[in-house]
């Protein structure tokens, strides 16, 4: 069956949280896959600087959009064109650059005090939106308090930032006591949140500061942007018009790009990648590694019988990861090793890869006195990957002896009741990448928004704790290692495969960046070779 | 005392008075559907798992988010409410905000709804003349070689998915000949009328679906009126065969099949998906899925109700013209 795209709006966290991570060597720029299909850097890729970025010319770019386009910037994430818009008609204060750390963007600095009790953010001086507007610290504080009433989007990320008590410093400085000490409030505003100019009251025709400006947009159908002449930067942006349109389905989108009548494609599916990899009119682009999905499982460790430790080990045992990589990333991916943050900074390294080991898996059962293990998955097609995956590990722990039944929920289903999905006893995950220290505050911990394994209490609180608190790089280095360490051996995660999401282009494309998020890039650096 | 007389105007005015009963006995029945269908989208809306708020916020997003977002959307009051006060609002031509993405939902389905029934109506256009041709044409000649090439043909295209003619026709057109676009997508402002190729290869594949069906539907009708005496006494009286088409096999075969091409209209208003997601083309029946999976009642409503005005007038008209075209029902009853 073909897949259809136009799936549920997810304005949710998801998309607005999903994977802002390092961008290792070339800054998160997507990579183009070497003629062996090898995905990996390369000369002359989307991702290479070289010669030097060419100016003018028009890139026309498909992406998913449809009937729930909005052009709110508050709900930007409803549907990847959305999002892709939004990120170049606005500027963010920061985004995660190189190595996983916070790359400036409108912001010059961003500080927290010696207690991390408050933080001090600086913006650039000069820095006008498309209406003529200077740009000041009050466009801050607005912008931040205005998230942080919508507790529908990127709300709960600011739970620590007393933003009442926030103050404008100087025309161009603010300051926001925090609720607790805080140690990474800059990686929390890496995370989505576009600067707007103080007072907005319509969102839909808000003027932004960014690279682009939006000269029309019709719902459904696609959006032309022209370059904004007077952007604060002095690099980009290199095209004179982006032009990006909706086509819901993956399959469409690669057609149009073959037939001429779009540059850049966006989410091609991994088998239409397998399809390309040949063709030398077709440049196949895939993120960083550290931006890749991660597939597996999530068990509840509160709920019998995952709260026998060994039960859970035994399950970590009876996965084939290379199997997993081979038959589901379709030899795209790397293998997992039960644990997110891969490739990004604080990454337990030195914690031994997970081995296939039938026979310790039903060794641990017996000693668990696990004579039949029998458990369901709750699964769905939501996203590639879920229902491939479990299928997959079903076949595989048979051969341990565990019974695993695939209960399969339609897509819109999957996660339409919270208190369900959050829920579930065991259930597929497709996990988006973020920075450490917010997958830690985000899912373990008794105060954890999503605690999807049920880790909470004595010791994960304090483990979390000092994650959140942690000033120093190495404080957090050292807080991160010792949650990530717990987690290998007592969390609820599996971990099999991570695998890359990718996208296509003609070979005159370059310079566009993912930057955390591969479903929706950045196009505020690309040209046209 | 006088005998009571017939005008004869009365006489004449007979047929005419009883078919306007007819319109306006259908119409008041389709407003009576059209309410029926819309209790039954809101109904089916509520007993689906999850709801608006929580479609909306997506995944990663904890209870107390959907719960913000259910009051913002004003789910949280009771659903009789909810249902009432939309349909007071639609009965006034106001379909609300989109609860997905806050959009006024006429906004959204206007454009679509206007590509959707280009779409139908230039498939129409070239429908109605292929398949009561080749209908006509396999039905004089049953049993001939012609006729069981025709069918043999009619039947294979029958069993090829649309997906699969769609595939096809891309990859020979648009990717291996260039001569078409692969993928129907309108610039922000264009509309279908501006860029009439996007319709070619969504039309072909469209066609070659419904062709068959209709062809078959034609061709039966057509070898049953061809064995009735009154054909078979006009061919021996000498009559030419193209007059034998004209005056007796087709006004005889076709008044019957009109409503049922007619049921093809609805069906290629709010059901062509597959053309919809293969071509990327900006029509109805992605937004009634797009609309499905948010649970975005209002969407939805505004696409059920299009959908079902469209079959009700439909189908209506193809009453009335296959009693135009039927001698015998013209008579009042």
């Amino acid at each position: 069956m073909r897949e259809f795209e136009g799936r549920p709006s997810r304005r949710s966290l998801l998309r607005i949280t999903a994977g802002l991570g390092a961008g290792v060597a070339l800054g998160g720029a997507l990579t183009a896959c070497g003629g062996d299909g090898e995905p990996g850097p390369s000369t002359d890729g989307a991702g290479s600087a070289t010669p030097g970025p060419k100016r003018g010319g028009r890139l026309r770019a498909a992406f998913i959009g449809g009937s729930n386009e909005t052009d709110n910037v508050l709900m930007a994430a409803n549907t990847p064109i959305d999002y892709v818009r939004a990120r170049v008609v606005y500027d963010e204060l920061c985004v995660v650059g190189p190595e996983g750390r916070v790359q400036m963007q409108l912001a010059e600095s961003i500080e927290p005090s010696a207690d991390g009790k408050e933080w001090t953010i600086r913006v650039r001086d000069g820095v006008t939106f498309h209406d003529g507007r200077a740009l000041t610290a009050a466009d801050v504080l607005f912008s931040l308090r205005t998230y942080a009433e919508d507790q529908a989007n990127q709300g709960p990320l600011l739970v620590d930032a007393d933003l009442a008590a926030g103050r404008q410093v100087d025309k161009l400085t603010c300051t926001i006591p925090m609720r607790r000490a805080h140690g990474f409030f800059d990686l929390v505003l890496t995370q989505g949140f576009f600067v707007i100019p103080d007072g907005t009251t319509d969102f839909t025709k808000t003027p932004g500061s960014g690279p682009f400006v939006l000269k029309e947009h019709r719902v459904g159908q696609g959006a032309v942007l022209e370059r904004n002449p007077n952007y604060w930067s002095d690099k980009g942006p290199y095209l004179d018009e982006l032009e990006l349109v909706s086509i819901a389905d993956g399959e469409a989108r690669l057609n149009a790009l073959k037939a001429g009548q779009v540059e850049y494609a966006a989410s091609i599916s991994l088998v239409a990648g397998q399809t390309e990899r040949g063709n030398s009119a077709v440049q196949l682009l895939t993120p960083p590694k550290w931006e890749w999905p991660n597939f597996g499982a999530m068990l509840k460790r509160n709920q019998d019988p995952f709260t026998d430790a060994r039960v859970v080990q035994a399950l970590k045992h009876a996965v084939d990861r290379e199997q997993m990589v081979e038959r589901v990333t379709l030899g795209f991916g790397e293998v997992g090793n039960d644990l997110f943050g891969k490739h990004l900074p604080h990454y337990a390294e030195d914690l031994p890869q997970r081995e296939y080991d039938p026979d310790r898996a039903k060794a641990l059962l017996r000693k668990a006195g696990v004579d039949k293990l029998s458990l369901s998955l709750r699964t769905s097609d939501y996203e590639y990957g879920l229902t491939e995956g479990a299928v997959v590990l079903a076949e595989q722990v048979k051969r341990t002896g565990i019974d695993i039944a695939v209960d399969k929920v339609p897509a819109a289903d999957f996660f339409a009741d919270p208190k369900v999905f959050i829920g579930a006893h065991f259930q597929s995950a497709n996990r988006k990448p973020r920075p450490l220290p917010l997958d830690v505050l985000f899912f373990y911990g008794s105060d954890a928004l999503l605690p999807f394994t049920g880790v909470g209490g004595d010791p994960v609180d304090g483990l979390v704790d000092a994650v959140r608190s942690a000033l120093t790089e190495e404080q957090r280095a050292a807080a991160v290692g010792d949650m990530q360490h717990y987690l290998y051996d007592k969390g609820g995660d599996l971990v099999w495969a991570k695998a890359p999401v990718l996208a296509a282009a003609t070979p005159q494309v370059r310079g566009v960046q993912s930057l955390g998020y591969p479903t929706f890039p950045s196009f505020r650096d690309a040209y046209l070779a | 005392m006088s005998e009571p007389t017939v005008r004869p105007s009365a006489v004449r005015d007979a047929p005419a008075r009883s078919l306007a009963a007819l319109v306006a006995r259908r119409l008041l029945m389709g407003l009576l559907v059209l309410g029926a269908v819309s209790l039954i989208v809101f109904t089916a809306t509520e007993l689906a798992p999850g709801d608006a708020a929580s479609a909306a916020v997506g995944p990663d997003a904890g209870p107390a988010a959907v719960e913000e977002k259910r009051r913002e959307l004003g789910l949280d009051r009771p659903a009789p409410v909810r249902y009432a006060e939309w349909l007071w609002a639609a009965v006034r031509g106001d379909f609300g905000t989109s609860y997905v993405s806050g959009v006024p939902v006429s906004e959204i389905v206007t454009a679509r709804a206007g590509n959707s029934m280009t779409l139908a109506l230039v498939t129409l256009v070239l429908l109605v003349p292929l398949a009561v041709g080749l209908g006509v044409w396999g039905g004089l000649r049953e049993g001939s070689l012609t006729d069981r090439a025709l069918s043999a043909g009619i039947l294979t295209m029958v069993s090829i998915p649309e997906f699969v003619v769609g595939s096809v026709l891309i990859l020979v057109f648009a990717l291996h000949l260039d001569v078409l676009p692969a993928v129907s997508f309108l610039g922000p402002g264009a509309s279908v009328l501006d860029h009439p190729e996007i319709l070619v290869l969504p039309v072909v594949t469209l066609l070659a679906g419904t062709i068959a069906h209709n062809a078959r539907l034609v061709r039966a009708r057509v070898v049953e009126v061809a064995a009735d005496d009154a054909v078979a006494t006009a061919r021996l009286n000498g009559v030419p065969e193209h007059r034998v088409v004209l005056r007796y096999v087709l006004p005889a075969a076709l008044p019957p099949v009109i409503p049922l091409l007619a049921r093809y209209v609805a069906l290629l208003v709010g059901g062509a998906l597959v053309v919809e997601t293969l071509f990327g083309f900006p029509g109805l029946a992605s937004v009634l899925v797009q609309g499905s999976a948010g649970r975005d009642v209002p969407t939805v409503q505004a696409v059920a109700l299009i959908v079902a005005a469209v079959t009700v007038l439909v189908n209506l008209l193809g009453d009335l013209l296959g009693i135009a075209l039927d001698p015998l029902r013209r008579v009042p009853v």
